[in-house]
């Protein structure tokens, strides 16, 4: 190697990065070039200079501030983990209830789109008497025998007696046990 | 680093993933000296320094889940050191603030030294932080940690996203520089 070689190296060699062949040739250059001797000083004693920058212990509200600061983040982790099942129930439940919404309006449509159901007709059976019926059915052993259901049948007759002679209106009685 | 630390480490990061809170103390612990005087070197601020070293751990803990060791423990948190590093350059560029020399202290000194050595000493330290300051920031970061962390130039290229010869390169120019710049020094020295 010559000057401007070992120089190129010197750095390299004072951090012991080169190969041992490499090494030993700038050792024994080292030994005979005075002036690759001194720059080799010179880089030598501003390196060795530096040591003068010590360390400085960390204060130790560091380490605190530190471990305060990622228990939280274990908490929030926690958190959010709670948080996105929440919010994925929260999703389903939406769904079904618009599903259900959805279903609803369409039996809705459907029953738009059918042709009336034919009910029974009231007729000329007034208020009091389907009061005095319903009442009836409030009783709880209203379906104990059939002598009853007749009677109740009969009941609006018998409570008109102009009324009494002509043959029991059927109706009233489907419109109530219906 | 020797191995047996190497292997240290990525084992306490197993353990941290698996949410270990010991394990996360243990290893701020074995590595909050270096983060720290690596960002306070840098950056030559110490509550900037002390915010980093915060920043570096936290996200050391978060990066846990999903870290894999394919390069060393302290390549890759020293990578994470140097990009917040860069980030925090960044924005003092941006918010134009213009940067006082920090205030803190070394280490108390013994107290059987000489108060002469102990001013002597003081007034090197200034120079040498004067000097590494003066560098480039590439330059002033690749001569901490080769310094002051004692990382071969292998792993200094891998901090730094180069290759080894441009980190020799930058290492050399680094320390031509401070042989100029403390040169006042050396005379001294000399001339005692």
């Amino acid at each position: 190697m010559d000057c401007k070689e070992i120089q190129a190296n010197l750095s390299a060699y004072m951090d012991r990065e080169l190969a041992p062949a490499a090494e030993e040739s700038i050792r024994l250059h080292l030994g005979v070039c005075e002036q690759c001797a001194a720059d080799h000083e010179k880089l030598l004693s501003a390196w060795q200079a530096l040591d003068a920058w010590e360390d400085i212990t960390p204060p130790d509200r560091i380490r605190r501030k530190i471990l305060e600061t990622a228990r939280p983040q274990r908490k929030a982790t926690s958190l959010r983990a709670v948080l996105s099942v929440a919010a994925a129930l929260f999703l389903v439940f939406g769904v079904t209830v618009y599903y259900i919404g959805h279903e609803g309006r369409s039996m809705q449509d459907l029953a738009k789109n059918q042709p009336p159901v034919q009910t029974a007709t009231v007729g000329d059976i007034s208020e009091d008497e389907i009061i005095a019926n319903l009442l009836i059915l409030l009783e709880d052993d209203f379906f104990e025998d059939l002598d009853e259901l007749v009677m109740i049948d009969d009941l609006p007759f018998a409570e008109e007696p102009s009324k009494s002679t002509k043959e029991p209106d059927r109706s009233s009685l489907d419109l109530i046990v219906t | 680093m020797t191995d047996s630390r190497e292997e240290t480490d990525i084992s306490l990061m197993g353990l941290i993933k698996k949410g270990d809170a010991k394990a996360f103390e243990l290893l701020v612990a074995r590595h909050q000296r270096a983060v720290y005087n690596l960002a306070q070197r840098f950056l030559n601020d110490s509550d900037e320094a002390e915010d980093l070293a915060q920043d570096v751990f936290i996200r050391i803990h978060k990066a846990a889940a999903t870290y894999t060791p394919d390069a060393k423990f302290t390549t890759w948190l020293y990578t994470i050191v140097k990009n917040l590093c860069f980030n925090v350059l960044r924005s003092r560029r941006q918010t134009v603030i213009v940067s006082v020399d920090d205030e803190s202290m070394p280490e108390l000194p013994a107290k059987n030294e000489d108060p002469v050595e102990r001013i002597t000493r003081q007034q090197v330290r200034e120079k040498v932080i004067h000097a590494v300051g003066k560098l480039p920031e590439n330059m002033r970061l690749v001569v901490i940690l080769s310094k002051y962390h004692g990382l071969s130039y292998d792993e200094i290229a891998g901090i730094m996203g180069c290759s080894v010869n441009a980190i020799k390169l930058r290492v050399h120019r680094a320390k031509a520089i401070l042989a100029e710049e403390l040169s006042d020094l050396r005379d001294e020295t000399v001339g005692n």
